[in-house]
């Protein structure tokens, strides 16, 4: 059966973008310098909300962009988006971050991620999936192999954050691997 | 490394700026080996290019080089009579993390016997003795064991195997990373 209910999950929903509103949150959050580094490699910095306005609005048509939404209160708290489609081998890249750092470790990063997954191999017709994590980032690990993830390899220390060196860890899940698990699930 | 090395000459080749109006041309030509194609650009899937999208493509790297500053784009000739074999690409650096992706492609099969070893030499001393990286990376599809045994003898290392994620020849193969850090290459240089 086909569900109409494909952007919801346990904890979390994906709604679109509504940038004017959202741009501004997503200001707010880079305020959290620790934030950006966990998912940003280049030099942290902080821009107008019309500045990321303007870079959404040239970007956002290569990419399926979502706001997540928490289902007990209606609150954004973060983003997740597929991007960099080559459907000729059937891949997206995917990007999470939790913008609210009250709610890291809660398991809604866990949770959006298990519906873009749904989402990309049973709407989209995908055969993979691949991010990028800085080893780091061991929170965003976990939540990654606990999503399915393997690790497929890693760049040796290519990563300079205040100083110290950290592994680019590259991970990908194919569309067989997800659907064994999730035949198990249910 | 000696700041006398001459970066731009070998025994055989030269790295030269990448001319739109003179290797355009003879680049569209490259295209129809469909690796050489692929290896022009990340985004797009390989097809063979006419030589006005290879002119448009080359002069908007370019132009971005002389803005930017984090991509270089060079035409590998051959000394002997200057002419035009592939290129090298550095279509990406991060300064940042002194960090950069490369590309070293050659279009006509017997060339690319002759010469590969050659140009990858120079593109790996570019980025390590002149650039200052501290990592680079190419890629490659997971059925090109040519080049990627050629990348190990020049001590490069299979960093990272993305399944599925080439398709060649009817079939999905992995996407090969192939990296190098400075340390490696300091290392190697020594061993030789």
């Amino acid at each position: 059966m086909v569900s109409n209910n494909v952007f919801t999950g346990k904890l979390v929903r994906l709604v679109p973008a509504d940038l004017e509103t959202e741009c501004k949150l997503l200001a707010e959050w880079e305020q959290d310098s620790e934030y950006q580094r966990l998912f940003n490699s280049e030099q942290a910095v902080r821009n107008s909300p019309k500045l990321i306005q303007t870079f959404f609005e040239k970007e956002i048509g290569s990419m399926h962009f979502f706001m997540i939404q928490r289902l007990e209160d209606d609150r954004k708290i973060g983003m997740i988006n597929l991007s960099g489609f080559n459907w000729l081998v059937g891949n997206a890249w995917v990007g999470i971050g939790i913008g609210e750092r009250d709610l890291w470790g809660r398991g809604y990063g866990t949770d959006a991620m298990r519906i873009i997954l749904r989402y990309a191999f049973t709407e989209l017709n995908l055969n993979r999936v691949t991010l990028d994590v800085f080893e780091m980032n061991q929170r965003g690990l976990a939540s990654y192999k606990k999503s399915g993830f393997r690790e497929e390899g890693r760049s040796p220390k290519v990563l300079t954050i205040a100083g110290d060196h950290y592994d680019l860890i590259f991970m990908g899940i194919l569309r067989s691997e997800w659907e064994a698990t999730n035949s198990q699930n249910s | 490394m000696k700041f006398t090395t001459q970066l731009f000459k070998s025994e055989h080749l030269i790295l030269n700026g990448y001319d739109p109006e003179k290797d355009a041309a003879r680049e569209a030509e490259f295209t129809c080996n469909l690796d050489y194609a692929w290896a022009m650009d990340v985004d797009i899937i390989p097809h063979p290019l006419s030589s006005y999208e290879v002119k448009k493509l080359r002069e908007e790297a370019l132009k971005k080089s002389d803005e930017k500053k984090d991509c270089y784009l060079y035409s590998i000739q051959v000394k002997e009579d200057d002419h035009f074999i592939g290129t090298v690409v550095f279509p990406w650096i991060s300064w940042k993390n002194q960090d950069g992706f490369f590309q070293v492609s050659i279009g006509e099969q017997a060339e690319d016997n002759l010469y590969f070893e050659e140009a990858l030499h120079m593109a790996l001393r570019y980025a390590f003795e002149e650039l200052g990286l501290k990592h680079t990376v190419t890629r490659l599809g997971g059925h090109d064991e040519f080049h990627l045994e050629r990348m190990q003898k020049a001590g490069m290392t299979l960093e990272v195997r993305q399944r599925q994620m080439h398709f060649r020849g009817g079939k999905l193969w992995d996407r090969w990373l192939v990296g190098m850090s400075r340390d490696e290459w300091l290392r190697h240089q020594i061993g030789e």
